[in-house]
């Protein structure tokens, strides 16, 4: 596999496994689902992107970007808004799912209070009905909104 | 065009039809239809693209705000601008260069049919578009992808040879005078001129890019014959061993190119590429070339 012309440093299957593990830890994400794929980070970082892209010759380009902001590393991995709307139906822990006035409400970028998951606790997988909203983090019946200013429903 | 001028230009005054493309990663056809429609949206089947629908307002909401657009099921493109990577027609696991990618309805649209594996180099030279390129890749769900900011000249020259190249040039955009009349404020025989040098600038090194038996797209949102058939016509004349094929889709009316404009004499085999014209499909004007590597 090329390296890629940056500080991108691409995961080696020890480093896969263990992101696979904290995902599964985390989310219940099966490790199926993700290993397709090829892995880099740059500090707290993750992307993702196919293995065909990685199999080039990358040196002569110059690169913008590569792949998908697959999510960032803190305390424990927070995955992006675009990553839960593409994997989120593969979660089977730390779902937190809204009513509709709620889920408009964190469509529109608003924080949520007054919910009782005592079960839950740090990030959390955002669904409504069939559609999964994004990234949460839930602590003590509050979810405070993680989608992207830009990416909120403005107006109604 | 004869006769057909007067309802040629009785169509450049009639509103655009707004179109989208359902993101196929997202939501199957059939669900996203149906909530739109629910919410009020009377939609349309796009007759060349199974993924393409026409949109009507009729609720309060605007289609920008519903929760399907939040969701990034479905991404609002021109039903004309479906046409290239149609013809393109990339396919799993392929190796794709789409030189003039931004703001990345095309790209997307490639991903898509590529089921989200092998790799399109997404290509263009405005950090500002390339930001929206970004934003529209990353909520599209699409991860086969590398952004690059490179002039032509210097990508043909990165090694990497591509199973299929999209050239959706920067023209005078003439056929998007439905969505905007002000093209037309901007619009002057020196900038068409100098859109058609770097046009052909730009195809010409993209050619180079292209592997034996490969694809090259040239499209425009314009009808001028300079920034298309002349564009076309000046690669075959200075690349051998390329052609150009017929290009056919099923429900889309299109016409031949022209091999005469103001005095010049095309390469003949420019009577291949397809002319889009605004009456013929309700859409914006367009202008697509199928080229062909031996």
């Amino acid at each position: 596999m090329q390296q890629p012309p940056s500080a991108l440093k691409i995961m080696n299957s020890r480093e896969k496994k263990d992101l696979f593990k904290e995902i599964k830890e985390q989310y219940g994400i099966e490790k199926t689902i993700l290993n397709k794929y090829e892995y880099l980070e740059r500090s707290d970082k993750i992307w993702l992107t196919t293995r065909c892209a990685l199999s080039k010759d990358l040196k002569n380009l110059r690169m913008e970007g590569i792949g998908m902001l697959f999510g960032r590393r803190s305390a424990t991995l927070k995955l992006t808004t675009n990553a839960v709307q593409l994997f989120g139906k593969h979660a089977t822990r730390n779902v937190l799912e809204l009513e509709e006035e709620d889920a408009w409400k964190y469509m529109r970028g608003l924080d949520i209070s007054d919910l009782s998951h005592t079960e839950l606790s740090g990030y959390v997988v955002v669904k409504y009905g069939d559609d999964y909203l994004g990234c949460g983090l839930y602590k003590e019946g509050y979810l405070k909104n993680q989608i992207p200013k830009q990416r909120r429903i403005k107006k109604f | 065009m004869g006769r057909e001028n007067k309802r040629f230009l009785e169509y450049c005054r009639i509103p655009l039809r707004r179109a989208i493309r359902v993101n196929r990663f997202k939501i199957s056809c059939d669900e996203c239809v149906s909530r739109l429609e629910e919410e009020g949206f009377v939609l349309k089947s796009i007759p060349w693209n199974k993924w393409g629908f026409w949109v009507e307002d009729k609720g309060d909401v605007a289609l920008g705000n519903t929760p399907e657009h939040f969701l990034g099921y479905f991404y609002v493109q021109e039903a004309s601008s479906m046409i290239p990577a149609l013809v393109l027609g990339a396919k799993e696991e392929e190796t794709v260069l789409d030189v003039c990618a931004a703001p990345g309805s095309k790209t997307t649209q490639m991903a898509e049919m590529m089921e989200n594996t092998g790799l399109v180099v997404a290509n263009d030279t405005n950090i500002s578009r390339i930001k929206a390129l970004r934003y529209n890749l990353d909520k599209g769900g699409v991860v086969n992808t590398i952004v690059t900011r490179m002039d032509g000249a210097k990508l043909n020259r990165s090694g990497i040879e591509f199973d299929r190249v999209l050239v959706d040039a920067p023209c005078s955009c003439e056929g998007t005078v439905r969505k905007d009349w002000k093209v037309l404020s901007h619009w002057s025989e020196p900038l068409i001129f100098n859109l058609s040098r770097l046009q052909k600038h730009i195809v010409l090194n993209a050619s180079q890019c292209l592997k034996s038996g490969g694809v090259l797209v040239y499209s425009t949102c314009t009808l001028a014959p300079e920034e298309n058939e002349g564009v076309v016509s000046y690669l075959l004349d200075k690349v051998k061993g390329l052609r150009v094929e017929k290009v056919k889709l099923d429900g889309l009316k299109t016409r031949e190119g022209i091999l005469e404009w103001q005095g010049a004499r095309f390469n003949e085999d420019v009577r291949d590429c397809a002319r889009i014209y605004p009456q013929d499909n309700d859409s914006e004007g367009f202008f697509v070339a199928k080229i062909k590597k031996e």
